[in-house]
Parts: C-alpha cells; structure tokens; sequence
C-alpha cells in the first residue's frame, strides 16, 4: 500500500524540532534587546540547550526517515514547485544541523562552554578566541536569518497548499488519522 | 615561636606597602605572571583575568617564614572575556572601580608543607571588605627566577562582588578560585 502519511513519531519529531526553533529565535532576538544580567546569562543558557535539543532530534529525525521513509509528494504537482519543495525541505535540514554546531563553536570560543541542561558539560572543539568567536557570531546570525526565511517559506508553502489549493499536504504532517 | 611568629605578623600587617616595597629585593616579571579566576555560572566553568598588577614579594624558599609580600591588583583591567563583561564588572555592582580601583593581598605568614608547596595566608581587600584567605603554592627556582604559582577559594558574596540583581548565586556561583603565577627575579633579602 503507498503511503499518503508521515507516521506520527515523524510527524510528532517535525512539531517538537519546529517549535524549539521557534522559540530559540524569538528568545535570541530578546536576549539582544537585554543588558548584562543574570536573566540574561539564564535566557542565554536555555537558548542553547533548545539548539543543542535540534541537534540531537534532527540526527534522530534523518536516522528515522531513512529507516521508516517518507511519502513522496502528491501527485500532479507543478515541476517547479516539486523541486523548490525539494530544496527548501534539504536547506532545512542542513542548517538544523549547522546552526547549532555554529552555535555550540562560538559558545566554545567565547570561553562560555555549553552545559546541557545545566549539567551535562559538553567538549570545546574550537579554542577560546576572541577574533574566532566574533566571525562565528555573524555567521550564527546570518544562518539563522536564513533558517527564519526558509521556515516562513516552508510554513507559507504549507497554508497555501491548504487554505489554497485545499490539498493533503498539510494534513498529512498534522497528528490524526490514517 | 609564637610570639616570633606573632611579631612577624604585625609587622608584616604594619609595616605596609611603602615599606615592604623598600624591603623587597625581588622584582616581578609581569610578562610571565597572571592573575586569573575561574567561577560557575549557570553551572558553566568561565575562566578570566587581570592584566595589570604589581608585586613586592620578598621569598626566600630557605626561610618562607620571613616572606613578605604585597599584592596589587588594578581591578580595571579585568577581562571576562567580552567588552560588554569587562564594562559590567567595573560597575557599582561589581568592582565599582570608580571608588575602589584595587584588590590588595598582604601576606601574614607562609609555611613550608614540603616537596616545594607552601601555605600562604594573608588578608585581602576588595571594595574596602578584608577576609583572610589561605593559598596553596608551590615554588621553584627556575634559573635566575621563582616561580610562584597557586591558588586560593574566596566567596565572592563576602566582599559584595556581584551585588544586588548579581547576588543570585543561582546564575553566578559565590565561589570564585583565584589562580596565579607570579615569576619573580632578583634574589631574596
């Protein structure tokens, strides 16, 4: 039987990841906006530890995927949008994984190590640098605004196939039935 | 021997900087020195330092008991590793170097624990508030130098480093280890 649906371990893996990545960004654009404070040393900490989170459940998510695969697009799609779809699903992939190592490398070389949940110390595989960890701060915030404007294509694509062309191809990521 | 060690004390506390400085023959090599300190904070291990100080030390390894030292150290050159830290810590919360520019460390007494190590103790001054604190060195000649190298724990709550919102040692721990090297030149009196 072809499969229409993501299964739900996928399907729950998809919702977890997006809201920890929606909540590390807003939360990094507060911190910003924030002195040098103890809320601030907090909020910083919990922003790691939800990217360090995507690290772990997107290489869970890529093993899954492998293992249990994935429906293919539904039928009777434009070419374009098909490989565009394609690409966008691949550059978010990539940059649940890059960002993060970005990050947790630029917490290594600013000397503020990241320990997972406050109790899990994790290794520095770059050196405390001053220079290092300004030019792996701009590019932790390139990416991410380049994840932001993937996922608001992404998430755009999705309403439109819904409210629009009153497709599956929502409907097939959200929890229910078969 | 106690009393000596008393009258040792008093005038290791009451001679003061100017005169200990007159008295030490030793002379820091502050390329070579640091003074560093490492804490937690939200139960990450950060590390940083001061870039400026100045030391009379009179050490001699065959008589520790005669050491006298004075330590001072400009709190304004701390680096915690980020402009805007540095800034922060200067302020009224922290360092308040406005006021209080310089941390001093006088040692008391210093006792040969053997095998090189040595047990220093001493008051230290910061933000006006003195403690006693104990460091554990050791020391070894190094051609025409000393190394001196130790350590010592302090709270940093007891001299209200890090007050008010800062008090939270949920997010700064109180315990801060204090680190240094100091190589010294020149031979003891």
């Amino acid at each position: 039987m072809k499969r229409t649906r993501y299964d739900g371990f996928h399907i729950a893996l998809h919702w977890l990841i997006a809201a920890l990545i929606v909540a590390a960004f807003g939360l990094a654009l507060y911190i910003d906006t924030l002195p040098l404070s103890p809320l601030k040393f907090r909020l910083y900490s919990y922003h790691k530890w939800m990217g360090i989170s995507v690290l772990i459940l997107v290489a869970v998510r890529v093993i899954w995927r492998h293992t249990k695969g994935v429906p293919a697009p539904l039928p009777n799609q434009p070419r374009w949008q098909v490989v565009v779809a394609n690409a966008t699903h691949h550059s978010l992939y990539l940059l649940m994984f890059v960002l993060p190592l970005v990050g947790w490398a630029m917490s290594s070389a600013k000397g503020i190590p990241v320990v997972l949940f406050g109790v899990l110390p994790l290794p520095n595989w770059v050196p405390v640098d001053h220079d290092l960890g300004e030019i792996l701060e701009t590019a932790h915030k390139t990416l991410a605004w380049i994840l932001a404007a993937l996922v608001a294509m992404h998430a755009a694509a999705a309403i439109k196939h819904h409210v629009i062309d009153k497709d599956d191809t929502l409907r097939r990521m959200l929890p229910g039935k078969s | 021997m106690k009393k000596r060690f008393l009258t040792s004390v008093i005038l290791a506390a009451g001679l003061g900087l100017a005169s200990v400085s007159a008295l030490a023959a030793q002379t820091l090599v502050p390329a070579q020195s640091k003074i560093g300190f490492a804490f937690k904070q939200m139960n990450v291990p950060v590390e940083g330092s001061f870039k400026r100080f100045d030391a009379n030390v009179n050490f001699d390894l065959a008589k520790p008991e005669k050491t006298q030292a004075t330590i001072n150290v400009d709190l304004t050159s701390i680096d915690v590793g980020s402009a805007d830290g540095n800034k922060t810590t200067q302020g009224k919360d922290w360092f308040n170097t406005t006021a209080t520019p310089k941390a001093t460390f006088v040692a008391s007494s210093v006792k040969a624990l053997g095998g090189g190590k040595f047990e220093a103790r001493g008051k230290l001054t910061i933000k006006g508030v003195s403690k006693d604190i104990v460091a554990q060195l050791t020391a070894k000649q190094d051609g025409a130098n000393l190394d001196v190298e130790g350590s010592f724990p302090m709270m940093r709550l007891q001299y209200k480093i890090g007050d008010g919102e800062w008090a939270d040692t949920g997010t700064v721990a109180d315990e801060v280890t204090v680190k240094f090297k100091l190589v010294l030149a020149g031979k003891p009196n």
